[in-house]
């Protein structure tokens, strides 16, 4: 079963095969995750949203119209739920607050990976958390976020350069 | 540092993370080995590289049970009450001949509606005709 195509899997999801639907998760959850950790920069949000997401596709799975684009489908879906997630919750109103407020006390931290790449803005930091988590392939996150390849290498482009400027800045601020 | 190398940052930069084209990749490491100052760029971008590789290749060791416990809230979920959800006025309203009696209903409310409203016009008409 593992062979199978999407196409398969979704048909035999529809009709309620779990097992079915597992396989599905064994091959999108990577792509998921690395989506709602792109847009809401915190883990174990974005583990909670995966899994929102996952199981929001398994119930509304008899709507998606074509079997074959299941992938963009769940991604669009996960990204949806990550969007109204930080709406509900107003989330980035606190979020940048936070942020903030951890600038002014503790510009020590500032060298810190993951805190930098949560203070890169949500345009850059998602297509740069998706190519880290898909084997490094520009071409494949265009087609998953439905942007052109040189728009992608662009937006990398320039979250490495954030990246590397609030990187270097916590080293200079330490020194 | 030449002012050709603030062109080559972004080039630099591309190249680091993977995303620079061959052709151009073969051009900027002839300018590497000649300029002391973008090679010091390039080595702390390619540090950063290592650290941002680390960082999201620690994912990938809990991937897996991350994975099963996505499955695990859809084998948790029972689907069963799933399909008798559905709106009470939708269930009764499936019925061809409740759905033509519902119609029915509607219209002969409109016309008593009607009815009434013409005859208390008229009485009124009448009441104001004797009072004149």
């Amino acid at each position: 079963m593992n062979d199978f195509s999407d196409d398969i899997l979704v048909a035999a999801s529809r009709r309620g095969d779990k097992s079915a639907y597992a396989l599905l998760i064994k091959r999108h959850y990577r792509h998921v995750f690395a989506v709602c950790l792109g847009v809401l920069a915190n883990v174990d949000d974005a583990e909670d949203i995966a899994q929102d997401a996952m199981l929001k596709g398994f119930l509304k799975i008899k709507k998606l119209r074509e079997s074959e684009q299941f992938g963009q489908w769940i991604l669009r879906v996960s990204k949806n739920l990550c969007i109204d997630f930080l709406r509900r919750k107003k989330y980035a109103r606190v979020f940048r607050a936070k942020q903030a407020l951890q600038r002014r006390q503790t510009t020590n931290e500032n060298h810190d990976l993951q805190q930098a790449i949560g203070r890169l803005s949500q345009e850059f930091r998602l297509p740069l958390v998706m190519y880290y988590f898909d084997n490094k392939s520009a071409k494949a996150i265009a087609e998953k976020l439905k942007i052109s390849h040189s728009g992608v290498c662009q937006r990398i482009r320039a979250a490495r350069k954030q990246l590397h400027k609030l990187l270097t800045e916590g080293v200079h601020n330490e020194q | 540092m030449s002012s050709n190398c603030d062109e080559m940052r972004d080039q630099i930069a591309d190249f680091i993370t993977g995303i620079l084209p061959e052709k151009e990749a073969q051009a900027l490491q002839q300018h590497l080995s000649e300029c002391p100052a973008c090679k010091d760029y390039a080595q702390t971008l390619e540090k950063e590289e290592q650290l941002l590789t680390g960082f999201f290749a620690k994912f990938d060791a809990t991937m897996t049970s991350r994975e099963d416990e996505a499955i695990s809230v859809i084998n948790g979920f029972d689907t069963s009450g799933q399909a008798s959800v559905i709106p009470a006025g939708k269930t009764i309203l499936k019925s061809f001949l409740i759905r033509h009696a519902a119609v029915a209903v509607v219209i002969v409310l409109v016309a008593l509606y009607f009815v009434i409203t013409l005859s208390w016009i008229s009485q009124i008409n009448e009441c104001i005709r004797l009072s004149l």
